[in-house]
């Protein structure tokens, strides 16, 4: 057995007793070989003496058993850490911020409660995957498809707390509607329309009556979510991609700017900008970019010229009945081709399919089949063991996004790290239209299992990034365990009043201080250190 | 007539190892839903045209041929190996907790995996 700071190891014993009445010995974990599986396999602690581990493990299948264990936890006074999935590779895991938590695993929890195909929503446990709520919307044969990031093993509540980003919706946070909650006393809560004992409304109005509670219980640690509603999209009938490209780096602010205000119009829905520069790590680009400030911008248009490649590609989606599509299309090229020497590039129409199972994985993926793929792309191509997700959020304009790839390059190449030219994603609280959005600079390191050298050096570059970005006024939206702390420490506006308010939100919904120790910094009363 | 012989001895054939194959059956097909389910995002079969994944364009890069790159087609995995990897990971592939697959999964899928080794 392992220990649990701050509590003697005969309370442990007795609690984890009590969790094995409710949950079954077969559910509670204390065995190294089990409570290794709960480790972040993409930690930047890995194998260090603070990498942040759990003490045990137990999961539950119901409400009524998070209820008993949060309860039971208050009484022996035993830390949990909730999780749904455990896939948050990149930005976390099934590790505890606290090490020594008992992880409250949710993974059992795993049933689509609720698919409502004619006003298209769906109510999930915690448990669920994307890829289990995709085969359960093809299991009823709907023509739905789900918000979603990249990987398809997450969460789609686990994505949303943590403010997950993904296709159609663009922000899943936002896209979800109505939450049941057990509070840290074992209270249950539900918000919006469910406060209202026979609501119908709850996952397609969200905000009931009263303040909207549901933002607080986002990368916070004041709940355990148990249930939650989201929209979900129904196959559109066409698709079309336009590919925006130029040769000329100076390009960029007229493409941003002219992208901008096609999406002010609800004109397609774009993906933010990348350059395939940032792809190619042959020497010559390589030695541009390890250049201060990252090469001037004759270098740079030099350089694809030499690869035979564009210096920015931007993309638009279309998508919805195919006449309206078309005169989407035909707006947004008549305005991009004043803007000389851009490149544009019309993709082929895609209907929706009659049977998305005759389409390739690929080819699904465009209605909504989730898939790993993305693990190649970002981190097994290169041979590495894990990868860390830097992401700072910045103005939507080209002058911005130009200075913050030098800014925050020079960060990196002062030690030694390759920043290259990472894409910038275009980061909006709805897919299209004019609503709130800005870029999302989306960086990977290499996570190495036995070069601890390189992963301590990896956390200070990226601890310099983050204190780079907010001295620009640019900020992470999201981070991983070990440095959720020092993103939070950049939220300084008077005197940390945000932070002093999370704390007053935490002491009253969670007195024991018993959830989810030092998620996004926000720490119990009693492990609270003495803010500088 | 040597067709009828070549019936004959391929029947007395499967009849010697029809019990142990049969028991075995169920166990595999169990192995398959769990691999579909678990493994097949990462370890599916290529073919021309699909985007590379993590596990068999990694195995691909690895093994250049000299073994199936993907798992479905492999004729020298154990049990014990897969159960290992399954729980500890290897390389960016994370462990899978029991939650997720239970030990009687993972001995379905130990099975369905080294069905070809046990054919060989």
């Amino acid at each position: 057995m392992r220990k649990v700071p701050g509590v003697n190891p005969a309370s442990y014993a007795q609690a984890l007793q009590r969790f094995a009445q409710i949950v079954g010995n077969e559910y509670v974990f204390t065995s190294d070989a089990d409570l290794d599986t709960y480790r972040d396999g993409y930690s930047i602690l890995w194998g260090e003496p603070d990498e942040l581990i759990a003490a045990g493990a137990v999961a539950p299948s119901s409400v009524e058993q998070v209820q008993a264990i949060v309860r039971i936890a208050n009484q022996y006074a035993i830390p949990l850490y909730a999780i749904s999935t455990g896939r948050n590779l990149g930005y976390g895991g099934s590790a505890p911020v606290y090490s020594g938590s008992v992880v409250l695993d949710l993974k059992r929890m795993n049933k689509v409660l609720e698919v409502n195909e004619e006003q298209h929503y769906c109510i999930v446990e915690p448990g669920v995957s994307f890829f289990d709520l995709y085969d359960e919307l093809r299991r009823r044969n709907t023509r739905l498809q789900v918000s979603q990031p990249a990987p398809g093993w997450g969460s789609p509540i686990g994505n949303a707390l943590d403010h997950g980003r993904g296709g159609p919706a663009g922000d899943n946070f936002r896209n979800a509607c109505g939450m049941e909650v057990v509070l840290g006393t074992g209270e249950l809560l539900r918000t919006g329309m469910g406060a209202l004992p026979l609501g119908k409304t709850w996952a397609t109005f969200p905000d009931g009556v009263g303040p909207t509670l549901d933002g607080i219980f986002s990368q916070s640690n004041f709940g355990i979510i148990t249930k939650m509603g989201f929209n979900l999209f129904p196959w559109p009938d066409a698709l079309r991609r336009l590919t925006i490209q130029t040769r000329n780096y100076a390009d960029l602010d007229a493409m941003v700017a002219t992208c901008n205000r096609l999406q002010a119009m609800a004109v397609g829905h774009g993906s933010g900008v990348f350059s395939p520069l940032g792809t190619i790590q042959t020497p010559s680009v390589v030695e541009i970019f390890k250049r201060r400030g990252g090469g001037t911008a004759a270098q740079i248009n030099q350089l694809a010229r030499d690869q035979n490649v564009p210096v920015w590609v931007m993309n638009l989606e279309f998508s919805g009945p195919e006449k309206v599509i078309q005169a989407q299309y035909e707006v947004a090229t008549e305005l991009l081709s004043a803007i000389a020497g851009l490149e544009l590039k019309g993709g082929e129409i895609i209907h929706a399919p009659q049977d998305i199972g005759k389409l390739s994985d690929d080819a699904a993926a465009a209605f909504g089949k989730p898939s790993l793929q993305r693990f190649w792309e970002d981190t097994a191509q290169f041979g590495w063991d894990g990868h860390l997700w830097f992401s700072p959020l910045l103005p939507q304009t080209g002058p911005e996004l130009r200075k913050a790839q030098q800014v925050l390059g020079d960060v990196c190449r002062e030690m030694d790290f390759y920043w290259g030219m990472p894409p910038a994603l275009l980061y909006n609280s709805t897919s299209i239209g004019p609503a709130a959005s800005a870029y999302c600079i989306v960086k990977n390191f290499n996570v190495s299992k036995s070069d601890h050298a390189h992963n301590r050096r990896t956390r200070e570059v990226v601890t310099r990034l983050i204190q780079a970005a907010a001295d620009n006024g640019w900020s992470e939206y999201r981070s991983v365990p070990a440095l959720q702390e020092a993103v939070m420490a950049t939220f300084s506006f008077n005197d940390h009043a945000f932070m002093r308010t999370c704390e007053r939100i935490k002491d009253a919904l969670d007195p024991n201080g018993i959830l989810s120790a030092g998620r996004y910094g926000i720490w119990p009363r009693h492990l609270r250190k003495v803010r500088t | 007539m040597r067709s009828l012989r070549a019936t004959l001895i391929a029947a007395l054939v499967t009849c010697a190892f029809a019990p142990a194959a049969m028991a075995q059956q169920p166990l595999q097909a169990r192995g398959k839903t769990v691999f579909d389910h678990w493994c097949h995002a990462c370890h599916k079969r290529l073919y021309r045209g699909d985007l590379p994944v993590a596990g068999t364009s990694s195995l691909q890069r690895k093994y250049h041929g000299t073994k199936a790159a993907a798992l479905e087609d492999r004729t020298d995995l154990s049990a014990g190996q897969i159960r290992y990897l399954v729980r500890h990971g290897i390389k960016s592939m994370p462990g899978s907790r029991k939650t997720e697959i239970s030990d009687a999964d993972l001995d379905a899928l130990a099975a369905y995996l080294t069905r070809n080794a046990a054919a060989r």
